[in-house]
């Protein structure tokens, strides 16, 4: 019992620690059993097919959720009950007050955590200028167009300057210079020390930005760190795209049946005569060359190259 | 150490401030929800004031009176809250009727063919009154307005029969008198007429009072000094806070958790600060509603007296219960028209069983049990105590506010 106490009060610098988290909506097991220690001054992005649990893992550990899930979530140590300003969770939907203006939305903002109303409007003019939000703070927030309101929801859940930062797909509708500028603004909090956690489905960028990634599936967590173990976990350095002039059934199961055996290739995707293979190695693209040969295939390679996120997402 | 001390209550204090702030300012800023809220209370007492203060407009009667004699006349005239009108004699009551329905009159009186008669002989009269019975309120107030009218013109009838016996019996006592001397003054015969004579005496006596009405009912009011007007502040207040603010708690739960501001208030503040700063909201709300009617009440001529901190505390109650109710509706309503319904669907129930249109102690007895438990009830039992008899408050608000409370935090955890 002391021991159970000692380590609720323990002193943990990971910004989130989850152990065996399980949780689940009416009968359905949404997750399963997550465990997840994450670093300090890093991006963690999470990702999974839609109703994989983002967003509802997210949600548990910002207190959104509080419904009765087993297992235990710690933030920087303590139970985020106790510790609610070392974190902000910015939502799908932004939160604000329609019918107040931007500016007593950034003052009960602050108000909620707990700031008074004089700072929040000083923190949110510096995170406008960092987020380049050149806006009329009198005008309602409804009247901003999409990106201004994401970026806007995005102030107004951190003008406490929490030390991590929860953001659920804080990129659906954004335009490609808003993502840019969204992730720009989030490298910098990470250089200012912050532990940053997000969900997305935008692989290309997470790869190009997240410094690891989490990658949930079936309610559990199949898989957390850098890109380059990822590949080695699946046996996936390269992906080689393939089309055949002619692929009669017979001959597509003779190389369903290489393919199976564990020969460090796997078959990613088909289209009729076009093909998509993820290789272990170089070595294996000539096998896999000769095989097409023994089996009387004629190909024409498309593409042989590394493979990019989305491609490693599709195989898990 | 101390200025990590002084933090802490400082940042708890302005995440409650902040709820409190966001509601007062959407309060203000949605001009329709704020004109409702101040013209509601103010329409209503004015309406009681108006309908407790009848005014004395003659009510119109169509007569068909087929008896035509001088004595039916004097009755008529004698009707002096009425605005009488006579019909012809041709198809009267037909024409009566019809002239009601049409809304020509609001009551009929047929007096019928002999009525002066059956007076003379001292037999019972009958008059007949015709009004228009879906008319529920009229039709209440008709036979009683009827027969408190009537009750001069009865009165000069047993006056006047009083009078006449009187006389009778005097001219009855004389020829006693005479018989009596008769006797020479002794024997069975003398003690016979003596009795008679009493009796005659006794007769003679008789109050006109006595045979109008033998057992009067005097009602007195242990409260004689507070004018019904007045004492119907005790239930409007009750009953118009708990409407509005039923509806008001309730749509600004559906409007937290619609904008989204509801996910904010759990990662940023505890749903508990959340609940007690609406309930200090609404406990304002509730101080406005009181200080509207007490007012109108102050300008109307009400002489109240009562202690300013139990009033406080009453406000502070009834404000507790009506607005965890309100949000607990708010957690089960999907949007705005379902929670107005819903708190429609609580307080009217609660107001035709709060005893200010229907006696109470006229329903069954388990209705009557279950009646004393309701927030309602309670809250008319507490406003009579403080507002009217100048009393304390007792604790039972507040015992049906700590299980209200935590059923309220409950869901709001749970559902939103």
């Amino acid at each position: 019992m002391i021991g159970k106490i000692k380590n609720f009060f323990s002193r943990n610098d990971n910004p989130l620690v989850s152990k065996n988290i399980r949780f689940s909506y009416a009968d359905e097991d949404v997750l399963k059993d997550i465990n997840l220690v994450t670093k300090k001054n890093k991006i963690y992005s999470i990702i999974g097919k839609s109703g994989s649990g983002k967003s509802t893992f997210l949600k548990l550990i910002a207190g959104v959720i509080s419904k009765k899930h087993r297992g235990k979530i710690r933030i920087f140590g303590k139970h985020r009950f106790l510790n609610k300003n070392s974190f902000g969770f910015v939502s799908q939907e932004p939160g604000f007050i329609p019918d107040l203006s931007i500016e007593n939305n950034i003052k009960i903002s602050g108000l909620n955590y707990g700031i008074s109303e004089k700072k929040a409007l000083e923190r949110a003019k510096d995170l406008m200028g960092q987020l380049k939000l050149n806006i009329d703070i009198d005008r309602k927030p409804m009247d901003l167009s999409g990106g201004q309101k994401t970026r806007l929801g995005i102030i107004l859940s951190i003008l406490h300057d929490p030390r991590m930062i929860i953001l659920d797909e804080p990129f659906v509708g954004l335009d490609f210079k808003n993502r840019w500028l969204l992730w720009r603004f989030l490298e910098n909090k990470r250089k200012e020390g912050k532990s940053i956690l997000l969900t997305s489905h935008l692989l290309t960028e997470i790869q190009e930005h997240a410094d690891k990634i989490i990658i949930l599936k079936d309610g559990k967590v199949f898989f957390k760190g850098q890109l380059e173990k990822l590949k080695n976990k699946l046996n996936m350095n390269y992906i080689y795209e393939v089309r055949f002039s002619w692929l009669a059934q017979s001959k597509w199961e003779k190389l369903k049946n290489y393919c199976n055996k564990k020969n460090g290739v796997d078959i990613i995707e088909k289209y009729e005569k076009h093909c998509v293979f993820s290789l272990k190695s170089e070595e294996v693209k000539k096998k896999l060359d000769k095989k097409f040969k023994t089996i009387g295939l004629k190909d024409n390679i498309i593409n042989f190259r590394e493979p990019n996120l989305d491609e490693i997402f599709l195989k898990t | 150490m101390l200025k990590k001390k002084i933090k802490f209550p400082l940042r708890y204090g302005r995440k409650f401030y902040g709820h409190l702030k966001k509601d007062l300012m959407l309060f203000y800023n949605r001009k329709k929800y704020l004109y409702i809220f101040l013209i509601f209370p103010i329409l209503i007492a004015g309406l009681f004031l108006f309908l407790l203060s009848p005014t004395t407009a003659s009510m119109r009667v169509g007569v068909c009176d087929l008896d035509q004699t001088p004595e039916t006349q004097d009755m008529l005239t004698d009707l002096d809250d009425f605005d009488i009108v006579l019909l012809e004699n041709e198809n009267c009551t037909e024409n009566l009727k019809n002239s009601i329905m049409e809304g020509k009159f609001e009551l009929g009186l047929k007096i019928p063919n002999g009525f002066t008669e059956n007076i003379e002989n001292l037999e019972q009269a009958s008059l007949i009154t015709y009004h228009d019975n879906t008319d529920i309120a009229l039709s209440r107030m008709v036979s009683w307005k009827m027969d408190s009218s009537l009750n001069p013109y009865r009165r000069s009838i047993i006056d006047g029969l009083n009078e006449e016996l009187k006389q009778r019996i005097s001219v009855a006592r004389q020829s006693i008198d005479t018989a009596e001397q008769l006797t020479g003054g002794s024997g069975p015969l003398h003690e016979k007429i003596i009795e008679i004579d009493r009796d005659l005496e006794r007769i003679e006596e008789l109050d006109t009072d006595f045979i109008v009405n033998p057992i009067k009912t005097d009602s007195r009011g242990l409260h004689h000094e507070l004018s019904m007007k007045y004492i119907s502040i005790a239930f409007l207040y009750p009953i118009i806070t708990l409407f509005l603010i039923l509806m008001l708690a309730s749509i600004s739960i559906i409007y937290d958790d619609k904008t989204g501001f509801i996910t904010r208030v759990k990662t940023s503040t505890t749903v508990l600060t959340y609940i007690f700063s609406k309930i200090l909201f609404f406990f304002i709300l509730s101080a406005i509603v009181f200080a509207l009617f007490f007012g109108i009440f102050l300008l109307a001529g009400a002489s109240l007296t009562f202690n300013l901190m139990e009033v406080v505390k009453l406000i502070f109650f009834v404000s507790i219960t009506n607005s965890l109710i309100g949000m607990l509706i708010g957690n089960v309503a999907e949007n705005e028209g379902i929670a107005i319904l819903m708190s429609l669907f609580i307080s009217f129930p609660l107001m035709l069983l709060s005893g200010l249109f229907f006696p109470l102690q006229n329903m069954p007895y388990i209705v009557q049990r279950v009646v004393e438990v309701l927030p309602l009830h309670l809250q008319i039992e507490a406003t009579k105590s403080v507002i009217l008899f100048n009393q304390h408050l007792g604790m039972t608000l507040l015992y049906l506010n700590v299980p209200l409370l935590l059923f309220t935090v409950y869901f709001i955890r749970r559902n939103i």
